[in-house]
């Protein structure tokens, strides 16, 4: 099925229905400020980044969602505004189509846990920050849930976009709106929850580029979350890329406990993540630019991709506690440092999801 | 394009799967907020957002999160409150507390039928763990009072 026929099924659904008979608009998203403090000599304890990024959601009746989330930063490089999102989903009798540009459905982090408010950490994991991963795509996708009894449900994505770019044998994992050649990128993710606390994920995307000299990219996520009535989070991905010129692998896995059972310290959440990540066949130096902007909420240069990859695994711990002024207002503390050289970094942060 | 018509026959199983058969069970808005909004992050209660504002970001949700049409309707109907979802005359009404703060998310009848099961006052008390997790702003004392009130409505004519 070509993804012209999916668009005309997706207007033919939509013309079917009946006349919107009501509009609803809502204006959320969120924001951050941050404060950072390396630890090693030398260095200037400094405030990071700020940003806010606003989600603008219109609602034509009950099948139809505009949606477009902007991420406005200040930081290193002074003002950036980004359009990390726009999409029209059209629901066309139970699936969901999109068109536009959406958050990579590959692995949950980019998707869903991303936002500052939601992110448990004020980094993003360590896989996630290497360079090789694509935050974003311009095309289609269509998903659709099942439920099986009242605790089973299955999910599916699977979409299509322009794929890769570049021209020479190193990728460019941008959301591009040209093509070089007429093999598209195609990717999704099939996850399951057996009962509501638990899901289990597998995902993928693969594209071509450089028609002249042709070469492939292959990305594959495993991801599995065990989450209890918003007091326990455990979750673990773990990434593996590959194209003829290199590829790598990569993992995170983080717990998270808001102290609800203590109502003195129920505002509080210990939180830890580990991350690794290594390059396979040689070093891995394909920066993904939607990703690097990404990264700038984080503050200052703490933040940024500035891994090169070698066969030499990198290993992150993060320790944080995060202090929630209320669900959606958190203060966030975490103290960050890598095994092999050790610099450590604290970084504070507050994080508001409106 | 062989990796497409994999993926899209596939996505066509699951398509299938979604008969009526497996999807006619009622579902419960409040359980559905529960299980899926927190897969992801902390809860916001339904007093955050205008109707208007929860039927847009609901959708979004419905987007995120993946959920099915029956979900969305089934948290609409739990997020987007009446003017009071608690039947005026219901004697539950009586409670200042409840009238406060349980009849913004649930109905009377939905509490009543709880009452009915006979619940003593510890399990109120674990109830409203749960449901201050999910913004109900209750203090200790406030919590400790409403549960025991509401044990002692089962014994009540």
């Amino acid at each position: 099925m070509s993804p012209f026929l999916l668009l005309a099924l997706t207007a033919s659904a939509a013309a079917q229905q009946p006349a919107f008979g009501d509009t609803s608009f809502h204006l959320g998203g969120y924001g951050w400020a941050g404060f950072d403090v390396p630890i090693e000599e030398g260095t200037t304890p400094e405030f990071g980044s700020v940003g806010f990024a606003p989600i603008f959601l219109w609602r034509e009746g009950d099948r139809m969602l505009v949606q477009t989330e902007l991420e406005i930063v200040y930081g290193t490089d002074g003002l950036d505004v980004a359009l990390e999102y726009a999409t029209l989903d059209v629901d066309v009798g139970g699936p969901i189509v999109s068109v536009g540009k959406f958050l990579t459905p590959v692995g949950t982090f980019m998707p869903r846990l991303h936002p500052t408010w939601i992110n448990k950490m004020i980094l993003f994991p360590l896989p996630y920050r290497v360079g090789t991963f694509p935050m974003s795509h311009v095309g289609l996708s269509v998903q659709h849930a099942v439920r099986l009894g009242s605790q089973t449900r299955i999910m599916g994505t699977v979409f299509v976009d322009n794929g890769p770019q570049g021209t020479g044998d190193t990728p460019m994992l941008v959301p591009s709106v040209t093509d070089d050649d007429l093999d598209k990128g195609v990717g999704g993710r099939l996850s399951v929850q057996p009962v509501p606390e638990v899901e289990l994920g597998v995902s993928g995307y693969t594209g071509a580029w450089n028609p002249d000299d042709p070469h492939r990219l292959w990305l594959g996520v495993a991801d599995a979350a065990w989450t209890r009535a918003a007091w326990l989070d455990v979750r673990a991905e773990f990434l593996a890329g590959s194209w003829d010129a290199g590829g790598y692998l990569g993992g995170w896995a983080q717990g998270a406990w808001r102290i609800r059972q203590v109502q003195k310290l129920a505002f509080l959440e210990p939180v830890l993540r580990f991350g690794w990540a290594k390059g396979l066949d040689g070093s891995v130096d394909a920066p993904s630019t939607d990703v690097a902007t990404a990264l700038k909420p984080m503050g200052g240069e703490h933040g940024a991709s500035d891994y090169e990859l070698t066969t030499e695994p990198i290993y992150e711990f993060c320790y944080g506690l995060n202090a929630y002024l209320r669900n959606n207002i958190l203060v966030k503390a975490n103290f960050v440092h890598h095994v092999e050289d050790w610099s450590p970094t604290i970084h504070l942060s507050l994080a508001y999801g409106y | 394009m062989r990796t497409l018509g994999l993926l899209v026959l596939s996505f066509g199983g699951l398509a299938l799967a979604a008969s009526p058969a497996f999807t006619a069970e009622p579902l419960d808005g409040a359980r559905i907020y529960q299980e899926q909004c927190s897969r992801c992050h902390q809860p916001r209660t339904p007093a955050d957002l205008s109707p208007s504002g929860w039927r847009a970001a609901a959708f979004h949700m419905r987007v995120k999160a993946n959920l099915t049409r029956a979900e969305l309707e089934a948290l609409e109907a739990f997020l987007i409150p009446e003017p009071t979802r608690s039947v005026p005359t219901s004697p539950l009404m009586a409670n200042p507390l409840y009238a406060r703060e349980c009849q913004r998310c649930h109905t009377s009848e939905r509490v009543e039928l709880a009452i009915a099961s006979g619940r003593d006052a510890a399990t109120w008390s674990a109830t409203f763990a749960r449901m201050r997790a999910y913004g109900a702003q209750l203090t200790d004392d406030e919590a400790n009072t409403l549960a025991t009130w509401l044990a002692t409505q089962a014994t009540t004519p």
